[in-house]
């Protein structure tokens, strides 16, 4: 690439050129163009590098100069001529950056769940909507509209420009019958009747006064339409109930107890997680035994997980016992009421009973309880 | 150019040397004159241009006759040149 030097023609006027060209060879000037029109008039150009001690060696010597024509716009011009082809290309570049920021090169989508890319890809194309275009030719609400319009599935769209691409947001519908409803019915606890049912949601299946069975449903979990459909709702009421429970317990006052009469025998054994490398034999002949069994770690604070499992073997016989009716009956009936109890909640009204009966030298002891229940 | 410094040299039977070190002058046509190793210029006017030379001086007679370049070493000149002697 050449580039011609920026020159400076001036007009000098003086006397004595030849002392001045001297000394504009001796500062290693190069002029040009020197041409004598008068004789104190001279034309003479210089490099612009140069001017500023031309100037200087000019003034020295009382010249007047004057600046007559200046061709660094003119060496542009001419360099933009001679370098046409690097003009028209910087022209073309120009052009083709305008040109590339106003289109569209890409076209992305997110947001996809059950949607695939193809699907959207295809509707935008069948509709004229692909990438290589101006970014003016796109119109971002009809892209909104036409996607929504067009999938079911999507419930949202949007649609902006950022750089070269479109980038198209979608939200999908979310599809209510993928939900599986696990609402559960209000079973009854226990036998009882049913007095009075508040309901928050839900469909009553049973009415007021009516028996129901344990397990047996109360409130419904969803909720029927005219139409014929049904919505799953949670089930939820008070439940007002009245319940009776009973409790027998049997009592023998002749028994026999197994007691312990003293002997045992002790069984080692020592594990490494389930391996058993260690184990004394069961020797004894207790015919009637019970058995305790105590773990310790002899090697916690080693670190090595080795557990001493110790059965100890108690040897048991049967002894006779009497103990009357009477010493009893209360502790029994005491009894009863925590087992009848425990199996009922929010109790209010309560009403306790027991009966006793005797036959066969067996005590039946029957415990009652009535009761107004709340449950939901 | 070497090259033809060189068949000069070969033709005058000059060493190269003394043509160096002295001064060259190149008339081409009588359009330009090429000079080079001129020491200072004695006269300049549009119609004659007398150049002092390392060993001698240049005398150039003619009309609008330009100093079309001059550097350190080398000057040309240009115009209608009627005559160019060296003496």
């Amino acid at each position: 690439m050449v580039f011609n030097e920026q020159k400076i023609t001036y007009k000098v006027k003086g006397l004595n050129f030849k002392k001045f060209l001297e000394l504009l060879k001796k500062e290693k000037i190069e002029v040009s163009m020197l041409k004598r029109q008068e004789y104190n008039i001279f034309y003479i150009e210089v490099n612009a590098k140069n001017v500023k001690t031309f100037l200087k060696i000019a003034n020295t010597l009382n010249y007047q100069v004057e600046e007559t024509n200046s061709t660094i716009l003119l060496n542009s011009k001419n360099n933009i001529k001679r370098n046409l082809s690097l003009f028209i290309c910087v022209v073309f570049i120009c052009i083709l950056t305008v040109f590339s920021c106003n289109m569209v090169y890409k076209i992305e989508i997110y947001g996809l769940e059950t949607l695939t890319k193809q699907q959207v890809v295809k509707v935008l194309n069948d509709n004229n909507i692909k990438a290589f275009k101006t970014k003016s030719s796109y119109n971002l609400n009809n892209i909104e509209l036409l996607l929504k319009s067009s999938l079911d599935k999507i419930s949202f769209a949007s649609a902006i420009i950022k750089g070269n691409t479109i980038i198209i947001n979608i939200n999908e519908k979310i599809n209510n019958d993928e939900y599986i409803y696990d609402y559960q019915p209000i079973v009854a606890p226990y036998d009882c009747i049913i007095k009075k049912i508040d309901l928050k949601s839900g469909t009553v299946a049973v009415e007021e006064g009516q028996t129901v069975k344990k397990g047996q449903e109360i409130v419904l979990p969803y909720i029927d339409y005219k139409d014929g459909t049904q919505l799953p709702v949670k089930a939820s009421a008070d439940i007002y109930a009245y319940v009776e429970v009973s409790h027998t317990t049997q009592y023998i006052e002749n028994h026999t107890e197994l007691v312990r009469t003293g002997r045992k025998f002790e069984l080692t054994q020592l594990n490494l997680y389930n391996f058993i490398f260690k184990k004394d034999k069961a020797n004894f002949n207790y015919k009637k035994y019970e058995t305790e069994i105590s773990y310790t770690y002899p090697f916690n604070n080693f670190i090595l997980p080795i557990k001493k499992t110790t059965i100890t073997y108690y040897e048991l016989k049967e002894k006779s016992v009497f103990i009357p009716f009477e010493k009893v009956k209360q502790n029994i009936i005491e009894e009863n009421k925590k087992v009848l109890y425990n199996n009922l909640s929010n109790i209010k009204n309560k009403q306790f009973l027991s009966y006793i009966s005797y036959e066969e030298n067996i005590y039946y002891i029957t415990s009652y309880l009535k009761a107004d229940v709340i449950f939901n | 150019m070497f090259d033809f410094f060189d068949e000069i040299a070969t033709k005058t039977g000059l060493p190269f040397e003394i043509l160096n070190n002295g001064f060259r002058v190149i008339n081409f046509s009588n359009k330009s004159i090429f000079i080079e190793g001129f020491v200072s210029i004695i006269k300049f006017e549009s119609q004659e241009i007398s150049i002092k030379l390392k060993n001698g001086v240049v005398r150039i007679i003619g009309n609008n006759l330009t100093i079309k370049n001059m550097n350190l070493e080398s000057i040309v000149i240009t115009g209608e040149i009627s005559s160019s002697e060296i003496c």
